[in-house]
């Protein structure tokens, strides 16, 4: 490849060290604005079904004030420093997004170190956040795009499974203070946390000031941390009703390398080739071709420990039988007409421009950073990934799209009015043929 | 009230037309009972607008609010200037409205540094004594649809001046 993609290599990351306490810090310094994004990570185990809802019940009250003062004078004091905290929690982490005035970073960090250290467990704060949360969780439930999300973590890895990684909102109903107190000490630990800052910020200054801060977190449990989910098998599509609906929403899925795998950056390729891009195989025939389709490409979606191709597709409801078999077909001809040389070096072109539009402001690398640490790359993984994928032969990438996208070793889901399927049903059965 | 936020400019950022700005307040809040009791919540919000506007127009603002506003104001803008996208689109847009693209990269510095309470007195009274307009979307309730639905399918736009 050409040597202009060498002005594409992302920053490295000045520091990265880990406290006594197993907090990592992960700096760096992009002087673009005077401001700092923060991101700290805490991961940790998967438990029981629908228990997630707890977790986002915590990260909910995390900046709802603390053990030195309420709500009010918590945001008021972050609003003085113009700095702004979001809490969340899925399945495998709580999550603490933000970003201040970058002289305000150590009086910043005290903040988020006063409420990760010690929130305020008082029935006043947790009661209403608790019918907040049981809302929003209702709420998210019935949107089309959650239906099929819920229906296809159910087709990859059983009812059991699949509800540990979904929130119930009557565990939250039922949660008390004293839970989450518990829920606290057991999960907010520093060992395997993650604290990345990005911005306008000396790297000697910051470790200081996070190592004042939070230097004092007690470890917790080294061994919280999430389990790479379980492989699945491909098999048909699951046909899940949507009485009415004019519209008709594709998941397929099956399981892929892992981001850490020597193998990732190929299939990355592959994937580009197929459905990842614009310019994909799967787009050019399903939308501009056919037109069958207007919301549609493929993806991989990481987690600690594994990957997962996807592919996704929203058809008007009359094409949902042709869409299936257009995807299929495409599946197939990934092995009998792997990714030509032009086709491959359009992916990496694309590949490594897109990663450097998207890490392009100092949130979204603190973000991309953050992320790709949490499933278990280094940090030095932006910086190499350009001349890494610069690297990968043609003959890999036709490797690739032989093994990872045989169609049957995808499963996956039809959100669809039950006319939309009807040639493709089984008898008697939710499974479609593909 | 199931939501409610108030700013300036058409979309978020201030200072994106070539007119005065707008200061915009969006509110979403429960169906009253048929048009007179939605009239009525939806009066109630402006109200209450009105009464935070006269408190601001004619008491000293507390310096702690206007620092703790501007200052996190200040800093939403300089993330805006952080993504190159934004940064060239914003000074792109001033400099054809007012033929100052490099306000865009003043405007927090000026913002934090130079607001005052009175400035900002002043601006809530007149404020109150400006024009407004109300534009209101009320969901038509039928006994077969659903809420949701209805929203979507069956918004009606009333606008008052």
């Amino acid at each position: 490849m050409t040597a202009s993609n060498d002005g594409a290599r992302l920053p490295l990351p000045d520091l990265d060290t880990t406290l006594p306490n197993g907090l990592r810090v992960v700096l760096c310094s992009a002087p673009v604005v005077p401001l700092v994004e923060v991101r700290l990570t805490v991961p940790y185990a998967t438990t029981g079904p629908g228990e997630v809802a707890l977790r986002q019940l915590l990260a909910g009250i995390l900046l709802q004030g603390t053990a030195h003062r309420d709500a009010d004078a918590f945001d008021n004091a972050l609003a003085t420093h113009g700095a702004t905290l979001v809490a969340g929690a899925d399945a495998r982490r709580f999550t603490l997004t933000g970003h201040t005035l970058a002289d305000s970073l150590p009086a910043v960090l005290a903040l988020l170190a006063e409420t990760v250290l010690g929130p305020r467990f008082t029935e006043d704060v947790v009661a209403p956040e608790r019918t907040r949360l049981a809302r929003r969780i209702e709420l998210a439930s019935h949107q089309p795009a959650a239906v099929a999300q819920r229906a296809l973590l159910r087709r990859r890895y059983g009812d059991e499974a699949a509800a540990r990684l979904e929130p119930a909102p009557r565990l939250a109903a039922a949660c008390t203070p004293e839970d989450l107190a518990e829920l606290h000490a057991r999960h907010l630990g520093a060992a395997g946390a993650v604290l990345v800052l990005v911005g306008d910020l000396r790297p000697d200054d910051a470790l200081a000031a996070v190592t004042d801060t939070f230097g004092a977190w007690r470890a917790g449990a080294a061994d919280d941390v999430p389990r790479p989910p379980s492989p699945f098998v491909g098999g048909p599509p699951l046909w899940v009703d949507r009485p009415g609906a004019v519209q008709s929403m594709i998941r397929l899925a099956t399981p892929a390398l892992p981001r850490t795998d020597p193998g990732y950056p190929a299939l990355h390729l592959a994937q580009l080739v197929f459905g990842g891009s614009f310019a994909s195989r799967l787009v050019a025939h399903l939308r501009e071709e056919k037109g069958y389709a207007y919301q549609l490409g493929s993806g991989m979606e990481s987690v600690p420990g594994a990957s997962t191709l996807m592919v996704e597709a929203d058809t008007a409801a009359e094409h949902t039988a042709a869409a299936l078999g257009v995807i299929r077909g495409e599946l197939a001809r990934m092995s009998t007409e792997p990714p030509s040389r032009e086709e491959v070096d359009a992916a990496r072109s694309y590949a490594i421009g897109s990663i450097a539009t998207a890490m392009s402001s100092p949130a979204s690398l603190a973000s991309g950073l953050s992320n790709l640490l949490h499933i278990g790359v280094g940090a030095d993984w932006l910086h190499g990934w350009g001349p890494l994928l610069d690297g990968v032969p043609y003959e890999a990438v036709a490797e690739a799209a032989r093994r990872f996208f045989r169609p049957g070793d995808f499963t996956g889901v039809v959100l669809a009015d039950e006319s939309a399927v009807a040639t493709l049903r089984r008898t008697g059965s939710a499974e479609l043929d593909f | 009230m199931t939501s409610l936020s108030v700013g300036c400019g058409l979309f978020g950022l201030p200072l994106d037309t070539a007119g005065p700005d707008l200061l915009t307040l969006f509110a979403v809040h429960g169906s009253g009972v048929g048009d007179d009791g939605a009239n009525a919540d939806g009066g109630r919000v402006t109200d209450a607008l009105d009464a935070v506007l006269t408190t601001l127009a004619e008491n000293e603002v507390d310096p702690r609010l206007l620092r703790a506003t501007t200052a996190r104001w200040a800093s939403g803008a300089l993330r805006e200037l952080g993504d190159p996208s934004t940064r060239a689109q914003l000074l792109g847009s001033r400099e054809m409205l007012f033929g100052e693209a490099e306000l865009t990269e003043r405007l927090p510095e000026l913002v934090r540094d130079q607001v005052t309470g009175e400035q900002v007195s002043r601006a809530a009274a007149r404020l109150r004594a400006s024009h407004r307009a109300v534009v209101r979307f009320v969901p038509r309730t039928t006994a077969t649809a659903t809420a949701g639905a209805t929203a979507t399918a069956a918004a009606q736009g009333k606008a008052v001046a």
